[in-house]
C-alpha cells in the first residue's frame, strides 16, 4: 500500500485537505458542542506561507485554521453512516489497508495523524503547466521526520523487485532532501516542520528556490496578492491571479457566439466589473453560528458604461427585499433597469441575432407599435422581483406526472393606470397568439378567462382537463395556468393563478424600503428544493438514465446525493452589492445539520 | 437451392467469424457471452434464441414503454437505449428495418406523440404477420400523415394517398393500375386525422364496390391492408427488402433467388419465419462485407459488443450528424443505406465516434495488437 508514496501524499493531502475544510466548516454548523463555534471563529494563527510559493503561482488556496476544522471533520456524528457526507466517503479496500499501515507506523490513529501533519495550516498553490504544490505545517519536525522515514521505509519495501517505475530516489537540491517515491509522479521535501509536496520537480525546486533566496521571487513580493490578503478572508481562502483571469477570458475565436440577452441582462454588470478589477480575486470562507458565508471583494468602481443600468445610481437605492410567499423555493430581486438596458442594446448585443429580432417583432405586435425603449422598457422602474414556489393541484384538475414549480415575475408599474391596460391588452394578444400556434398542431389550446380574487379581478388562461384520460398523470402543460394581475402598482406576471392569488395577497401588504446599494438579491430555500427533486424523483431519474447513460441504481444515488447535499445547504443567500466603489458579493448558506436531514418539508401549506 | 439451411462442414466451420457476422446482422453485434454461447450452441440453437430469446421480453418492453418520454430528442434516446439493452436484439433490428421501409417521419407528422405510437406498431408486429403489420398501419394516424392521407374526402378521393399506399409500402411502382389507385382511394374514405387521432366518419365512406388488385368488393382500408399483403409484388418487395437488410446490399439478387421467398410470404405472411431462413440460408454465412452499418447499427453494436451504455439523447444528435436521424427518415423510402452512408465527412466523424465509444484513443484495430488491414484479425477488430 505505502509504495505508491509520495504521489499517494500529494494526491491526499491535496484532496484531504480540502475535503476536511468542507467537512469541517459544513460540521461547524451543527454546533454539537458549544465550543466548536468559539474555537473557529478565534483569530487565525499568522503562519504564513507567502514567501514561499512562487510568484507565478495562478491560484492560491490557503487553510490558516486547518486544525480546527479536522478537529470537527473527523467527529464521528458527522462522517457517520447517517449524514450526507458519507456518501461521498471513499470505500476502497486500498485505502483502509493504507490506513491502518500508517496507524501502525505512527503508532497513533489516523486522524491524529493529519491532525499534527497540517496543524498549522496549510497552503495550495497552482502554477503554469497545471503544477501543484501543497505546504503543510506540521506540529513538530520530530513527527514530520518520523512519518516521512515510515513512507520511504515502506516505499523501498514495496518498491523491492519492482520495475525502475516503483524506484525510490532521494537526492538534495540547495541543501534541502527531497524524495520521489514513485519515481517522479510527485516529489517532496521535509524542512523542519514544514513538507512541501509537488506534482512536478520544477515546482519543487522552486519553493525551494524561494525559501533559498528569502522569498525572492515569492509571492510575498507581489504587492498586488498582499492586498489581495487584505480583502477576504476567514478560515479557508482562495485566490485567483489576474494572471489566470485573463487565460480564463480569452476569446474563443470563432466559435465565440453572441451573449444572449438575458443573460446580458443579469450579468453584464458582473463582467464590467471584473473586467475592471485586475488585481487578484479573493474569495473568502468564514462560519458564524450555523451560516457559512462566502465573500468576495472587487475593488473597482461601478461599471459606467452601458453596464451601469444594473446598479443604482444614487446612494440609499437597491433592490427591494424578496416577497414572502407560501411554498417559496426561491427569490430573486434585482435592480435592473429596464429602459437603460434597452436603450443600450446596441452596445450590449451589437449583432442584431435572429432572436433579438423575433423578440423586436413580437413585442412590436403585443404592444402595438409602442416604443419598445421608452413605452415598454421604460414604462416599469428598476425593481423586478421573480418568485419561485411549490404548488399544489386542484383535485379537479387532476395531477401532472411531471410537477414543475409555479414561478412569477413582479414589476412595479411608472404609471399604474395606463400601463395596465397596455399590458393586459400585450398579455392577452400573446396568449391568443399561443392558441393560435397549438390549434395549428392541433394541440389543445387554453382557455382565457377572469376571476376574483380578494376583490381584485385577473385574467388567466388554463387547459381544460376534460378529455384526459388519467387525471393521476397528466401532461406537463397542467403545472400551468398564466396569469396577469395588476396589485396596485405592482404588475405580476405568474405561470400559475395559484401563485397568483398568494402575490396579491404578499403585495398588498406595506411596501418594504430598498436595500442599500443592492444590485441582487437571491434566496433559496434547500428542504423546499430538495422536496421539488423528491416528488419529481421518478423523472429525474429517466432523463439521467438517458442524459448521463446511467443504470438506474447509479441515477437514483445520483438524485439521493444531490437531494442529501441541498438539503444540507438549507437555506441559502446570494447578495451582491456596492459601497464605497467596491462591489461585494456574498454566498451564505443556513446549514442544516444531520438530525434536520431527517425532517421534510412539504411544499403544501 | 439457394436458401439451403447452413451447416457446419469442415470447410465451412461454425467458428468466432461467422457467430460474429450473425449477431451484426441479426442483433447489432455479440457480446462476450452470447459469442461464447453460441460457439457452443451452433447455428440452429443461436438462431432459435435469436428468436426467441428466453429472456422475459415483455416485462423488458414493458419497463421501456413506462419510461419512453417526448419530445423527439429523448424519445430517439429511449429508443438507442432499448436498442443497446433489449434481450431481444433481432426485434429491435427489425423494428429498425420497418421504421425505414414506412419512412415515417417527424418532419412530416410533426407530432411526437404519434411518431412514438407508430414506432410502437411497428415493434409490436416486427416478426409477426405482414398482413397484420399493413393493417395496423393502415390505422396509424402517423402513416396517414406522413403519406398525405390525413384528409380522405367522399367527394374527392386522396388519390395522392392511395398512390403512396401502392408504390411505397406494397407493390410497388410499376405493380398497380389508376384504378387500383382511385379504388384505394376510394377505400379509404371516410377516414381522416383529426386532432392527432384517427376518426373514422361513416357517412364520408364511398361504400360501393371498389376493384383493387382485380379484386371487387366494398373495400376498407383493412381489406386493403389484407389484398395488398397477399400480392406476389408486395412479397417481392419485402424479401428484396429484407435482403439488403440481412444479406447484402452489394450484390442484387436474382429473381429466382427471390421468388420461392415471396411465393411462400405472399401466402403465409410469416415475417419471422421468413427472417429465420434467410438467417438460416447458407447464403447469409457466405456474404460477409457485403453491408455498411447504418450509424445506429454501428453505435449500438459497438455499445453492445462492449456491454456499455452511453448517453443516448446526444448520441441520437451525433447519428442524426452521420445521416440517421430516428424518428426522422429523409423521405417515405427511408434511409437509402449501402454505400450513402459513407462519405468524405461521414468516414471521419463515424470512426472518432467508434473510437469514442470504445474508449480510446487508438485506433480500433492497433488495441487488439493488429496493424495489418487486409488479415481477418484486422477486420474481426
Amino acid at each position: 500500500m505505502i509504495r505508491t508514496g509520495s504521489r499517494l501524499i500529494v494526491i491526499l493531502l491535496a484532496l484531504a485537505t480540502l475535503e476536511l475544510c468542507l467537512l469541517g466548516v459544513l460540521h461547524l454548523a451543527k454546533a454539537r458542542r458549544p465550543h466548536a463555534q468559539a474555537t473557529v471563529s478565534a483569530p487565525a494563527r499568522s503562519v504564513s506561507f507567502d514567501d514561499w510559493i512562487p510568484e507565478q503561482a495562478l491560484a492560491v488556496l490557503e487553510v490558516s485554521r486547518a486544525d480546527k476544522i479536522m478537529e470537527l471533520a473527523f467527529d464521528p456524528a458527522f462522517t457517520g453512516e447517517q449524514s450526507f457526507w458519507s456518501q461521498w466517503k471513499p470505500s476502497a479496500l486500498g485505502w483502509t489497508l493504507f490506513r491502518r499501515q500508517l496507524e501502525k507506523e505512527m503508532g497513533c490513529d489516523y486522524p491524529t495523524i493529519w491532525r499534527r501533519l497540517l496543524q498549522d495550516g496549510v497552503v495550495i498553490a497552482a502554477g503554469p503547466g497545471q503544477s501543484f504544490v501543497a505546504i503543510a505545517q506540521a506540529s513538530d519536525a520530530e513527527f514530520l521526520q518520523k512519518l516521512n522515514n515510515a513512507l520511504v521505509a515502506a516505499a523501498r519495501k514495496g518498491a523491492a523487485g519492482k520495475s525502475g517505475n516503483h524506484r525510490v530516489i532521494e537526492a538534495t537540491y540547495r541543501g534541502a532532501a527531497y524524495w520521489t517515491l514513485s519515481a517522479g509522479a510527485a516529489y517532496h521535501a521535509i524542512l523542519s516542520n514544514r513538507v512541501v509536496l509537488a506534482n512536478k520537480l520544477d515546482a519543487l525546486k522552486a519553493v525551494l528556490d524561494c525559501r533559498a533566496e528569502a522569498g525572492t521571487g515569492s509571492l510575498a513580493k507581489r504587492a498586488d496578492y498582499q492586498a489581495a490578503k487584505r480583502t477576504a478572508g476567514g478560515v479557508a481562502t482562495l485566490r485567483l491571479s489576474p494572471e489566470l483571469r485573463q487565460l480564463q477570458a480569452k476569446p474563443k475565436g470563432d466559435t465565440a457566439t453572441e451573449p444572449n440577452p438575458l443573460a446580458v441582462l443579469l450579468f453584464a454588470g458582473y463582467a464590467e466589473a471584473l473586467k475592471a478589477n485586475s488585481g487578484w480575486l479573493a474569495l473568502g470562507a468564514d462560519l458564524q453560528g450555523h451560516s457559512l458565508t462566502l465573500r468576495v471583494a472587487i475593488d473597482c468602481a461601478q461599471p459606467k458604461n452601458a453596464a451601469a443600468f444594473s446598479w443604482p445610481p444614487t446612494a440609499g437605492e437597491g433592490a427591494w427585499p424578496n416577497v414572502e410567499v407560501p411554498r417559496r423555493i426561491a427569490a430573486l430581486s434585482l435592480y435592473r433597469n429596464l429602459h437603460d438596458f434597452y436603450a443600450a442594446k446596441d452596445a450590449l448585443f451589437p449583432e442584431r441575432t435572429s432572436q433579438l429580432i423575433f423578440f423586436e417583432n413580437m413585442m412590436g405586435i403585443f404592444f402595438s407599435g409602442r416604443d419598445l425603449t421608452d413605452e415598454v422598457m421604460g414604462a416599469v422602474d428598476p425593481h423586478i422581483r421573480v418568485v419561485v414556489a411549490g404548488q399544489t393541484y386542484d383535485p379537479a384538475v387532476g395531477t401532472p406526472a411531471v410537477k414543475v414549480p409555479a414561478f412569477a415575475v413582479v414589476f412595479r408599474m411608472k404609471n399604474p393606470k395606463q400601463f395596465a391596460r397596455i399590458s393586459e391588452e400585450a398579455w392577452q394578444k400573446a396568449f391568443g397568439l399561443v392558441n393560435v400556434t397549438r390549434g395549428q398542431k392541433a394541440e389543445a389550446g387554453m382557455i382565457l378567462d377572469r376571476k376574483d380574487y380578494a376583490g381584485l379581478r385577473y385574467t388567466f388562461a388554463s387547459f381544460s382537463p376534460d378529455e384526459e384520460p388519467d387525471r393521476s398523470k397528466l401532461d406537463i402543460r397542467f403545472n400551468y395556468s398564466p396569469s396577469i394581475a395588476h396589485v396596485g402598482e405592482y404588475l405580476v406576471l405568474s405561470s400559475t393563478t395559484q401563485l397568483t392569488e398568494d402575490l396579491i395577497a404578499a403585495l398588498r401588504k406595506p411596501a418594504p424600503g430598498p436595500l442599500d446599494g443592492v444590485n441582487a438579491l437571491l434566496e433559496m430555500d434547500g428542504e423546499r428544493l430538495a422536496e421539488i427533486l423528491r416528488i419529481n424523483r421518478e423523472p429525474i431519474i429517466r432523463s439521467n438514465m438517458l442524459q448521463k447513460g446511467q443504470n438506474r441504481a447509479a441515477a437514483e444515488a445520483e438524485l439521493d446525493r444531490n437531494i442529501a447535499l441541498v438539503r444540507f445547504l438549507g437555506r441559502a443567500s446570494l447578495r451582491v452589492s456596492a459601497s464605497d466603489g467596491r462591489i461585494a458579493g456574498e454566498l451564505t448558506f443556513q446549514l442544516r445539520g444531520p438530525a434536520a436531514h431527517k425532517q421534510t418539508v412539504a411544499l403544501a401549506p | 437451392m439457394i436458401w439451403t439451411p447452413y451447416q457446419p462442414t469442415p470447410d465451412e466451420p461454425w467458428n468466432q467469424a461467422r457467430v460474429i457476422h450473425l449477431f451484426r446482422r441479426a442483433a447489432f453485434g455479440p457480446n462476450r457471452s452470447e459469442s461464447q454461447r453460441a460457439l457452443a450452441d451452433g447455428p440452429a440453437r443461436t438462431i432459435d434464441r435469436l428468436l426467441n430469446p428466453p429472456a422475459d421480453v415483455a416485462a423488458f418492453h414493458r419497463e421501456q414503454d413506462a419510461c419512453e418520454t417526448l419530445p423527439l430528442p429523448e424519445w430517439r434516446g429511449w429508443w438507442l437505449r432499448r436498442m443497446i439493452l433489449t434481450p431481444h436484439p433481432l426485434l429491435e433490428k427489425m423494428t429498425l428495418f420497418w421504421h425505414g421501409y414506412f419512412g415515417v417521419g417527424m418532419n412530416r407528422v410533426n407530432h411526437a406523440g404519434l411518431l412514438l405510437a407508430h414506432v410502437r406498431t411497428l415493434r409490436a408486429h416486427a416478426l409477426g404477420r405482414f398482413d397484420a403489420l399493413l393493417g395496423a398501419m393502415t390505422r396509424d394516424p402517423a402513416v396517414f400523415l406522413a403519406a398525405g392521407g390525413a384528409n380522405n374526402p367522399k367527394a374527392r378521393p386522396n388519390e395522392d394517398f392511395a398512390r403512396q399506399l401502392l408504390a411505397r409500402y406494397t407493390v410497388g411502382e410499376g405493380e398497380f393500375t389508376e384504378r387500383d389507385v382511385a379504388d384505394t382511394a376510394r377505400a379509404f374514405t371516410g377516414y381522416h386525422v383529426r386532432g392527432g387521432k384517427w376518426r373514422e366518419v361513416p357517412s364520408d365512406h364511398d361504400d360501393g364496390p371498389k376493384t383493387i388488385f382485380g379484386q371487387t368488393g366494398p373495400w376498407t382500408p383493412s381489406d386493403f391492408a389484407r389484398l395488398a399483403a397477399r400480392q406476389l409484388a408486395t412479397a417481392r418487395r419485402v424479401v428484396r427488402a429484407l435482403y439488403r437488410h440481412f444479406i447484402s446490399e452489394e450484390h442484387e439478387p436474382a429473381d429466382d433467388w427471390i421468388e420461392p421467398l415471396a411465393r411462400r410470404f405472399a401466402t403465409n405472411c410469416d415475417i419471422g419465419r421468413l427472417v429465420t431462413t434467410m438467417l438460416r440460408s447458407r447464403i447469409f454465412f457466405q456474404s460477409p462485407a457485403q453491408r455498411i452499418k447504418s450509424p445506429v447499427e454501428l453505435a449500438v453494436g459497438i455499445c453492445r459488443t462492449l456491454e456499455i451504455t452511453v448517453p443516448t439523447v446526444p448520441l441520437g444528435f451525433e447519428l442524426a450528424e452521420l445521416g440517421q436521424n430516428l424518428g426522422q427518415p429523409p423521405t417515405l423510402k427511408g434511409w437509402p443505406g449501402g454505400r450513402a452512408w459513407i462519405n468524405h465527412a461521414t468516414i471521419l466523424a463515424r470512426t472518432r465516434l467508434a473510437m469514442r465509444l470504445v474508449g480510446n484513443k487508438k485506433f480500433p484495430a492497433e488495441l487488439f495488437g493488429v496493424s495489418d488491414p487486409a488479415s481477418p484479425e484486422f477486420q474481426l477488430a
